[in-house]
């Protein structure tokens, strides 16, 4: 009896298992994501802001909207799924080291621009990406660095004259 | 024959204007900085037009306004630049030139890129400059029938046009969403609520759609490529190639043609702008092409690059339409062009034409002649230019990380912006790693607020009442097409799927590499 109810509950659910089953680990971070925001972008819309008020629309019924069809959307992504994406590669170990490296340094941008200028902090970050990170010869990385911090320098600086951090020492 | 015998006397007169050394000189001024505005991602026409404007107080008002003219269509060509180059899109509207134009650099074809955009953007100017002196009057009155929802709809129509951007219509749907969302973040303007800040004060300003677009190209460009040690070689670039061949050349020609014609169109309406002209500009030659493996990242399409060059610059034309005939500005670009009109005493609207037609038609003929000059301009660069895709990337890379780190701060001169862009950077690789495009992204936070606006203001038209979305026939029409273009993709796909039932897609460098299913 409990056998045939099982097999009864399998075989309703397999259109959805037919369509779970072509999917990837990307595809459910995608959809629970997408859940877990549109999910909480609806309720803080529709509890925290109003939707309709006496002058017309109010400050939640747009984000409520959007919101809310990102979750009908999700319907269709199940619907359509991992079948319709194309498959992109992971980088190797090396790759991922390069790319964590490269990321970390450049997080360290506006921390770094409030002691030594947001040009030169940028710069370390160009000179530890191509001296640490890519492994550039010495003199083309040196004239990427001298050409490229010129440049920047010259139109930010100089020709826009944009007020960037510099400092407690005035670097650019 | 009277109507044409007036106009080209009126044009005479403008062309004897424009033609003095003064004014060619403020004229090629306005072009070369507008390139340079367009080149720099992070800085845009309105923010380089609003910089300029108060150098031009000290100008006669022709050289002024021709000055400015200048920049906000000189702009978009330099925007195809770095676009094709470096695969970072220097306006809005050039966003889709980074993916197909980009791609083509990739195979060696930046050269063909830039040129067919340079003759696109020739055309489109040109073919736009011509419209907006026969029509502008009766085209501004066109465009005055698009009211608020009508507004809401054309927006939500090109919303719905990128819903069949890359692989699938429900990630690009996702994305377009998403995007509205993080538009939607930060102070309501109407309301001065708080929307979705956490109590986190940098954004209460919310997001900026240009750190946001640089991480997603520029920044995830980079990392992109710092995955694989042995870099490819350096792109090939020879002088036979800088050229579109025969065929190239006769691919393009409608695509310049119908862009243009929709770029214009969609350019008149105040509100969209040309970002959503070069938008459905792309989508309609996509969806028009029998090459449809061509287009996105992996190829590139030469009618993608025609087609969203030759609308923004027909669309840059178009906008100054209603801003002439009713004064009314459907873009910042031209609200500042509006602000430079008001401060050198010139009132643009319905009695221009009568007050001051001397400059109008100046400004005319000095955009055929600014048309002219960066077309001259530019061919002659496109080898400099290309021969820049020969770095080898290792180079290009950190230079290109060092523009966007310094471009996302100009944007609003704040650090979070910094940090903005380097955490899109890292979300954009991810995007591309799972295959959700970015594109949409980008659209859903550039219209999301226009949007917004104009459904609040049909809303509070209509007392709360949703008829207002179907109680005339212009919007009834409008609605019709916004479903046709959310299900055909459906009906597409579904014909697709009957025809070949169980087809996987495997596509990318996968040797040896581990996949996300693994």
């Amino acid at each position: 009896m409990t056998r045939a109810a099982g097999g009864g509950v399998a075989k309703a659910l397999s259109p959805l298992r037919r369509v779970v089953d072509g999917w990837r680990v990307s595809d459910l971070v995608i959809a629970v994501a997408t859940l877990a925001i549109a999910g909480a972008g609806f309720r803080e819309s529709t509890t925290q802001h109003e939707l309709l008020g006496r002058f017309g629309p109010g400050a939640g019924l747009f984000p409520a909207i959007v919101t809310g069809a990102a979750l009908f959307v999700i319907l269709l992504f199940v619907l359509q799924g991992a079948s319709r994406a194309v498959r992109s590669s992971w980088p190797e170990r090396d790759g991922i080291r390069r790319i964590v490296l490269m990321v970390a340094a450049t997080a360290l941008v506006p921390t770094l621009s409030g002691i030594v200028g947001l040009l030169t902090a940028s710069l370390l970050v160009v000179a530890f990406l191509l001296f640490i990170v890519v492994r550039a010869p010495v003199l083309p990385a040196l004239l990427t660095l001298t050409i490229s911090g010129g440049l920047a320098y010259l139109i930010f600086f100089r020709l826009l004259t944009n007020p960037m951090p510099r400092g407690p020492w005035g670097y650019f | 024959m009277g109507l044409f015998a007036g106009l080209a006397d009126n044009l005479s007169v403008g062309f004897s204007n424009a033609l003095t050394l003064e004014l060619i000189f403020y004229g090629l001024l306005g072009v070369v900085l507008g390139q340079i505005v367009g080149v720099l991602p992070g800085i845009g026409p309105p923010s380089g037009m609003a910089v300029l404007l108060p150098l031009t107080f000290v100008l006669p008002p022709a050289g002024a306004i021709i000055m400015l003219a200048g920049i906000h269509y000189g702009a978009s060509y330099g925007g195809t630049i770095t676009a094709v180059l470096i695969g970072v899109p220097g306006e809005s509207s050039n966003v889709m030139t980074a993916i197909d134009g980009y791609a083509m650099g990739k195979r060696g074809k930046a050269g063909v890129a830039l040129s067919v955009a340079a003759v696109g953007s020739f055309v489109a100017g040109t073919f736009g400059v011509i419209l907006l002196m026969l029509m502008a009057p009766e085209i501004a009155r066109i465009g005055l029938l698009f009211g608020a929802p009508e507004m809401a709809l054309l927006i939500a129509l090109g919303l719905a046009a990128v819903a069949s951007f890359g692989d699938s219509q429900a990630r690009s749907l996702l994305m377009a969403l998403f995007g509205m969302f993080l538009a939607a973040v930060g102070v309501d303007r109407t309301f001065g609520d708080l929307r979705f800040t956490m109590g986190f004060s940098p954004l209460y300003d919310g997001f900026h759609f240009v750190p946001v677009t640089i991480g997603l190209f520029g920044i995830a460009e980079v990392i992109t490529n710092l995955e694989r040690k042995d870099h490819l070689p350096p792109i090939a670039v020879k002088l036979r190639n800088m050229w579109p061949d025969r065929t190239e050349w006769r691919r393009v020609l409608a695509p310049y043609l119908r862009a243009s014609g929709l770029g214009f169109i969609i350019g008149v309406i105040p509100g969209p702008g040309v970002t959503v002209a070069s938008f459905m500009a792309y989508e309609v030659e996509r969806r028009r092409s029998d090459r449809p493996e061509e287009w996105g990242e992996n190829h590139g399409a030469i009618e993608g690059v025609a087609a969203v060059d030759a609308a923004n610059n027909a669309g840059n034309a178009g906008q100054l339409a209603p801003l002439l005939a009713l004064g009314l500005p459907g873009s910042p670009g031209t609200a500042i062009l509006l602000s430079a009109f008001i401060i050198h005493g010139i009132r643009p609207g319905p009695m221009l034409m009568q007050t001051n037609a001397d400059i109008v038609w100046t400004l005319i003929a000095s955009m055929y002649i600014g048309n002219v000059a960066l077309l001259l301009l530019n061919l002659p660069a496109v080898p400099l230019w290309a021969y820049i895709a020969r770095v080898p990337f290792n180079y290009l890379g950190p230079a290109i990380l060092l523009i966007c780190l310094l471009g996302a701060y100009t944007v609003n001169n704040r650090i979070f912006d910094v940090y903005v862009a380097v955490a899109f950077g890292v979300l954009g690789y991810l995007m591309r790693k799972v295959s959700l495009p970015a594109a949409p992204l980008i659209l859903g936070m550039v219209l999301g607020p226009l949007l917004e606006s104009t459904v609040r203001q049909s809303l509070t038209i209509s007392l709360g009442s949703w008829d207002v979305f179907y109680r005339r026939p212009l919007t009834v029409g409008l609605l019709a097409l916004l479903v046709l273009a959310l299900t055909w993709p459906q009906v597409q796909a579904a014909k697709h799927r009957r025809s070949r039932p169980s087809r996987e897609v495997m596509a990318g460098p996968t040797g040896g590499a581990r996949t996300d299913s693994d």
